[in-house]
């Protein structure tokens, strides 16, 4: 039915840079995925990148979903904003502005609060590996003319 | 006076083709960027020192068109005057009036009996006389601002002393009223507003609105734009139940630092026996050095009732444990150290019986984490050990210390299209319990060491696909994982900080069933999964179906209560049924998931999950969210969760959201979370918003379920009222209710910002 | 300039006739008058004396070159006049011109333009530096009948209502007190 193994992607560019939340554990995975990559580099300044990965903002959300019949929360939704763009060192833009967002339900209870920090943290890691690849996904199939 | 409408006519200045100096030699000079082009039908005078224009008079300089019956040009003073029915559009702000002068390099002059319109808000209005004091700054006499348009606008603000900076998009008028359909609704001696949603400090317009709690509340905020990286807001409030409450939030950002403080008491609440009551949380994060953090997230309530007493969300009203965290991070490359002291405020629902009360959790003091780890180290592995100590406080003051490590090393073996990983990682943790613990626990030490091997392993299938009327790339991912945990009897050890994990795909491909560390749950099972998604050419995932089956080999044995069931009762009529249930975990799972759009306007999000071995539907939630156009959005969802200890009641709910047009200039605003168990409808919210072409009015009320400050009564409702008018361009009178709308209602978009394309909401699971 | 009234007025071209009974004197082909700084050319021009003995001159353009002027102006160093106009009537005894038809009148400071007008008519008079721009012929404007236009270029240095202020001295290249060759093509050299 037409299905093949994937082949490598590659990315239609040499080097690149990123730029933006250099400490935050998504920064960090991330650049460590495109230091991963076979044939391109990650260079550590805009100026020898023919590509500049901005990242313009990381943002976590907890929001209520659910109540309880007592009025007391049953279900969280945690939601992972991330608002890129991709451009060469002068400025031109490969993709504009672009946020995904993804999101998670967890159950709370006040009883086992302890327990749902861990398991909000672990969400939160897996929304970042799913952000990840999305946006190498975005970079391998980026239009360059 | 009618409101001068921008009609520059468009003037094609002849062209002043050169004298027969040969234009070659002149070069293009600077000043010409500021040369005045004029056009009359006579012109006398001596060009260098007065110059009269008479006759259908323009005269055009940089950005500024002036326009009148007569102008006269002083050359030395490089200044502009003209007289009859003058008209000067400066970049976009049209202005005209009778009398006008203007030092033309610096843009100071003034125009009597001025009539305006600026681009910012389509803002406009008239007044006695306009004093421009440079090019963007402004000073209206006894003049009338509004945002409306036509002759009769529907609000204006009539002031004496008007100073409008388009610079700095600020408007501050002095002994201001706000007029609405002729009617004073706002007056103050000194308001400052935005031109556009910029900074200023000043007066914010009085919120109000009423909760059954507190009855009507009436505010007025005074901002203070203290620096570009500092402001606060001082909210003295009156509650009419409640007597006067005094609040305020201070915000601070710098480099390295940041933080948030919100504070507000009630020196004596009315309703409360007179007690002073109050809330504190403060929030500041700093980076000490490069790599050591700290964090502080203080939040302290005078009282249990506070949440539900003051609160005007349903956020602040579910808020009943209150945590209290200090963090102390230092990292490098490939190694971390922490340090954390946490302790929650139990806000206890009041006087219900002690099992639905809630227990106060253990108080970490303190805990201290290291975690090390490399990947790709020495030929293809990937290490990390974590150790952590952390002292559980209980809420009789007992200590109890924990010790945890837990090495894992595994050896990824990934190609383009398959990745294979081994994965052997040991839990080793050792106690040293606190009195009453070793004797519930009979044993005053006990020790944990398991060793776990997981096998995770997938493919990746791509092919070229024509789906929803689109050329895409459909992906097929098989994936097993295998994960063999041995069973080590766990009864003897306590739970502080550990409980199930709601089983989703991101928790199926873990080890562990339990999160937290004081249990490990046994395992020999093994997950299969196939995950398809759908991409479009730029790469955006559009769509996502995932089927995972998950297959215990033996009846996993570990649970995290002390006996192996528990039970629930059913109320039937006036019976009630109590049912026990194994509090063992099923050893069969099927979960099919979907998420993504199906067409443009329509998303779905999908998860069940099904027990094969227990023979029921575990959780089940199916909605989908359509979005024909901006501002016109239709969500609805229904969760069902069965019964688990954890959750002895389960959940059977129907969320619908809808903000729709119902006429023009009408939107109507609902949301309806309705339990079917409960047959209640657990947080309800109607609302209109009337738009016209420069205010918004907005009502919404909103009922939500707060616990009961009463006994016997499970819980009671909290009605709170919102209204609001926006007068655009100048200010919102009366309590924002947006943010209620955006949490109560996915996609709700303002009827009056630039509409946007609704977010892309996309994978759920 | 002032000092342009007590220079001699001459007119140089290639022919030169004279009506008796009109006392009209005129003169064709590259038609050069000069007085003082005065400088005028044209195809054609008609000398013609009033009552007590005033010149006043119609300078009429040829095919495809229309009558150009030029007069050094009082105020400064170096500040000059140009124009051109399909017809220039110049009225030696007021020392007030007009410009008729496609008239451009541009004031310099040395190189640099400091004003242009341009429309059907315009009068100048040097001594006074007043002039007069009009939509109508006639030289008095008439509502409706069309507009005239101008170009001002304030210049940034010049001091607000300070007097003005003398430019360094350039050395130009025409020295001010051209003397006309007789009867042949003059040479005119402009910056």
């Amino acid at each position: 039915c037409g299905f093949h193994l994937r082949g490598a992607s590659e990315f239609p560019f040499k080097t690149i840079y990123v730029q933006g939340s250099e400490t935050t554990p998504l920064g960090v995975s991330l650049r460590r995925n495109l230091k991963g990559q076979e044939n391109t580099a990650l260079v550590d300044n805009e100026k020898d990148a023919d590509v500049v990965l901005d990242i313009l903002s990381e943002r976590p959300e907890k929001v209520i979903l659910s109540l309880t019949v007592q009025g007391l929360v049953r279900e969280y939704t945690l939601n992972s904003y991330l608002t890129f763009q991709v451009r060469n060192s002068d400025g031109k833009l490969f993709l504009p502005p672009t946020t995904i967002v993804l999101h998670r339900v967890i159950s709370y209870n006040e009883n086992v609060i302890l327990s749902k920090a861990a398991e909000e943290a672990m969400l939160y890691k897996d929304m970042q590996g799913d952000l990840i690849q999305q946006v190498v996904r975005r970079l391998s199939v980026l239009k360059m003319d | 006076g009618d409101i001068a409408t921008a009609a520059a006519t468009s003037t094609d200045v002849t062209d002043v083709s050169s004298a027969p100096v040969d234009t070659e030699a002149v070069a293009q000079r600077p000043e010409d960027s500021n040369k005045i082009t004029a056009r009359a039908e006579q012109m006398t005078g001596r060009p260098d020192r007065i110059l009269n224009f008479d006759g259908q008079v323009e005269i055009v300089r940089g950005p500024s068109t002036l326009n009148a019956d007569t102008a006269e040009y002083h050359a030395i003073e490089d200044l502009v005057m003209a007289h009859g029915n003058v008209q000067m559009l400066r970049n976009k702000d049209c202005y005209s009036g009778d009398t006008f002068q203007m030092q033309m390099d610096t843009g100071s002059g003034y125009l009597t009996n001025p009539v305006y319109q600026l681009e910012k808000n389509n803002a406009r209005g008239f007044a006695t006389r306009m004093d421009f004091i440079d090019k963007d700054q402004s000073v209206v006499e006894q003049g009338v601002y509004t945002t409306c348009e036509g002759t009769k606008p529907d609000w204006y603000l009539r002031s004496s002393r008007l100073d409008l900076d388009t610079g700095r998009d600020e408007g501050v008028a002095t002994n201001g009223v706000v007029f609405f359909k002729d009617v004073p609704i706002l007056g103050s001696p000194w308001m400052s507003f935005p031109i556009s949603d910029a900074r200023r400090s000043g007066v914010l317009p009085p919120e109000f609105s009423s909760t059954t709690t507190g009855g009507a509340e009436l505010t007025v905020p005074y901002y203070f734009d203290i620096a570009p990286n500092r402001d606060a807001t001082i909210f003295p409030n009156y509650i009419s139940k409640r007597g006067e409450q005094l609040g305020g939030e201070f915000r601070y950002l710098d480099s390295t630092y940041s933080g948030l403080l919100h504070a507000e008491i009630t020196p004596q609440d009315a309703a409360d026996n007179n007690d002073t009551r109050y809330s504190i949380s403060y929030l500041h994060n700093q980076t000490l050095l490069p790599g050591l953090t700290m964090s502080l997230n203080y939040n302290r309530a005078s009282d249990d009732n506070y949440a539900i007493d003051y609160s005007h969300s349903i956020t602040q009203s579910s808020q009943h444990l209150l945590p209290q965290m200090f963090t102390l991070g230092y990292g490098q490359s490939f190694w971390n150290v922490g340090l954390t002291m946490l302790n929650y405020q139990v806000l206890q629902i009041a006087d219900v019986p002690l099992t639905d009360q809630i227990q106060k959790p253990y108080q970490i003091m303190p805990q201290l984490l290291a975690h090390a780890g490399k990947i790709n180290d020495f030929g293809g592995f990937d290490w990390s050990i974590d150790t952590q100590y952390t002292n559980f406080r209980s809420s009789t003051g007992e200590d109890s210390e924990r010790f945890v490590v837990q090495p894992q090393i595994s050896y990824p073996i990934t190609g383009t299209y398959y990745f294979i990983t081994p994965k052997f990682s040991y839990h080793l943790s050792e106690y040293r319990l606190g009195e009453t613990l070793a004797t519930s626990s009979n044993s005053s030490d006990p020790v944990l060491s398991v060793p776990t091997f997981s096998l995770d392993s997938g493919l990746y299938f791509e092919r070229e696909a024509n789906l929803f009327g689109r050329d895409l790339t459909q992906t097929l991912e098989p994936r097993l994982f295998y994960v063999n945990t041995p069973y080590r009897d766990q009864t003897n050890v306590p739970i502080f900080d550990t409980g199930i994990a709601d089983i989703n795909f991101a928790q199926i491909f873990t080890e562990n069933r339990f999160s937290g560390q004081d249990r490990v749950g046994d395992a020999n099972q093994l997950t299969a999964a196939l995950i398809t998604r759908a991409i479009e050419m730029d790469g955006q995932e559009r769509m996502r179906f995932a089927i995972a089956q998950r297959l215990s080999f033996s009846q996993p044995l570990v649970t995290d209560t002390i006996t192996p069931f528990y039970s629930t009762t059913i109320i039937e009529g006036n019976n009630s049924i109590t049912t026990t249930h194994s509090s063992l975990p099923s050893r069969s799972d099927l979960i099919f998931a979907a998420s993504g759009k199906l067409t443009n306007t329509l998303t779905t999000d999908a998860l069940w999950q099904y027990s094969q071995s227990q023979q029921s539907t575990a959780q089940l939630t199916y909605g989908f969210k359509w979005q024909p156009a901006p501002m016109q959005v239709i969500n609805a969802e229904y969760r069902f969760q069965n019964i688990s200890e954890v959750d002895p009641e389960g959940m059977k709910q129907i969320d619908v959201s809808a903000q729709w047009p119902l006429a023009p200039r009408w939107y109507g605003v609902a949301r309806a979370n309705y339990s079917i168990q409960d047959r209640r409808i657990l947080d309800g919210l109607i609302g209109f918003e009337y738009k016209q072409d420069c205010w918004i009015f907005r009502a919404v009320a909103q009922r939500y379920l707060v616990p009961s400050t009463v006994a016997e009564i499970t819980s009671s409702s909290t009605t709170s009222l919102f209204f609001q008018l926006e007068l655009n361009g100048l200010s919102k009178i009366g309590t924002n209710p947006l943010q209620a709308l955006k949490r109560s209602i996915p996609g709700y978009q303002p009827i009056n910002q630039p509409t946007t394309q609704p977010g892309y909401q996309q994978n759920n699971f | 300039e002032k000092a342009d009234s007590q220079q001699p007025l001459h007119i140089s071209a290639e022919s030169q006739t004279y009506d008796g009974n009109k006392k009209v004197t005129v003169y064709t082909g590259s038609v050069h008058m000069v007085k003082g700084t005065l400088i005028i050319n044209a195809a054609r021009l008609e000398v013609v004396e009033d009552a007590n003995g005033g010149k006043i001159g119609t300078l009429f353009s040829g095919p495809g070159k229309l009558v150009n002027y030029r007069q050094k102006r009082d105020g400064g160093p170096d500040l000059w006049a140009e124009g051109e106009a399909d017809k220039v009537v110049y009225d030696d005894t007021l020392e007030l011109i007009k410009l008729f038809n496609q008239a451009k009148l541009v004031l310099l400071d040395g190189k640099k333009r400091t004003h242009e007008s341009s429309g059907i008519y315009i009068s100048y008079d040097s001594r006074t530096d007043f002039m007069s721009v009009n939509n109508t012929l006639q030289g008095i404007s008439a509502p409706g009948a069309g507009f005239t236009n101008a170009v001002i270029y304030p210049v940034e240095d010049k001091p607000k209502a300070a007097p003005v202020k003398v430019e360094p001295k350039v050395e130009t290249k025409v020295d001010s007190k051209t003397e006309p060759k007789p009867a042949t093509k003059p040479e005119v050299t402009h910056e």
